[in-house]
């Protein structure tokens, strides 16, 4: 049997896409104002943990930097503003596009809706242990 | 058409330089050092969106983001002194308000207040912080 073909107008088709594009800003929004107390929360002395968040679409790759050979005592707030410019750039792309896969290794991950918060700094579980930053984030954001 | 990420942030930075009791200020990609014991705040702009305001040519953008003010007070001294100041930041970026700003090139700039939040607060030790979320839009 043949399957009719259903025609949207062109009307309804740029009315979708504009309610798409609400419903993008709409997550974006919310992901940002997770992704400013994910930055605060996280200690700052090398700024390689603050540095290694990702926001994913999947819980392969992310960042990773290691604080071994690097100066101490960095500028908090310039850390942390680095920190959190590399999330929202995450956030567009993967709520947009997606992110790209990779292989698991060992961090820290908060889940949001159908997205993560990873760091995989080789310190993250370390400090993650001394500081409960998911649980700082859980307590300001909820599950 | 060139954007005016540079203008809302001015206009923004320049509102909360001027309310009264607002202690030194630590501004994106400029060197701090923080005292300790001594109040300071600082702030995030975090733009958001980009977005036709209508269907056509050449039309008006609407421009969408957050100004995070952060309140830093000693820890171990209670909430109040940073509770103070987030309740000074969101007085002055109270929702629904407009902040007016005038560039060097003589162009005005109107950035409307859409919300202004706080958040609970933590501990950056040894400090005490409290952030505040100001959610603004404005056409162009």
């Amino acid at each position: 049997m043949a399957v009719p073909k259903l025609k949207v107008s062109p009307a309804l088709k740029a009315k979708l896409a504009e309610i798409d594009e609400m419903l993008e800003d709409a997550v974006e929004r919310k992901m940002t104002d997770v992704a400013r107390t994910v930055v605060l929360a996280s200690p700052v002395d090398t700024g390689a943990f603050v540095n290694s968040w990702s926001f994913k679409d999947n819980l392969g790759g992310g960042r990773s930097k290691s604080s071994d050979n690097k100066p101490r005592g960095r500028d908090k707030g310039a850390e942390r503003g680095k920190g959190l410019n590399s999330l929202v750039n995450d956030i567009k792309k993967t709520v947009e596009v997606g992110s790209p896969g990779g292989s698991v290794r060992e961090g820290i991950a908060l889940q949001a809706g159908n997205y993560y918060f990873i760091n995989r700094a080789p310190h993250a579980i370390e400090v993650e242990r001394k500081k409960q930053i998911v649980d700082k984030i859980i307590r300001q954001h909820g599950r | 058409m060139a954007s005016i990420y540079r203008d809302i942030r001015a206009a923004l930075e320049t509102k909360l330089a001027a309310v009264s009791g607002i202690p030194a200020i630590s501004h994106e990609n400029v060197s701090f050092d923080r005292t300790n014991g001594t109040s300071y705040v600082e702030t995030f702009f975090v733009p958001q969106s980009r977005r036709p305001a209508v269907r056509g040519l050449n039309p008006q953008q609407r421009y969408n983001g957050v100004f995070t003010v952060v309140c830093y007070a000693a820890e171990g001294n209670g909430p109040g002194t940073a509770d103070e100041l987030a309740d000074k930041v969101l007085e002055a970026f109270e929702a629904t308000t407009d902040v007016s700003y005038t560039n060097t090139q003589g162009e005005t700039f109107v950035v409307s207040i859409d919300y202004a939040e706080r958040e609970g607060g933590g501990l950056d030790t040894p400090f005490y912080y409290v952030p505040v979320n100001i959610g603004f839009y404005i056409y162009n």
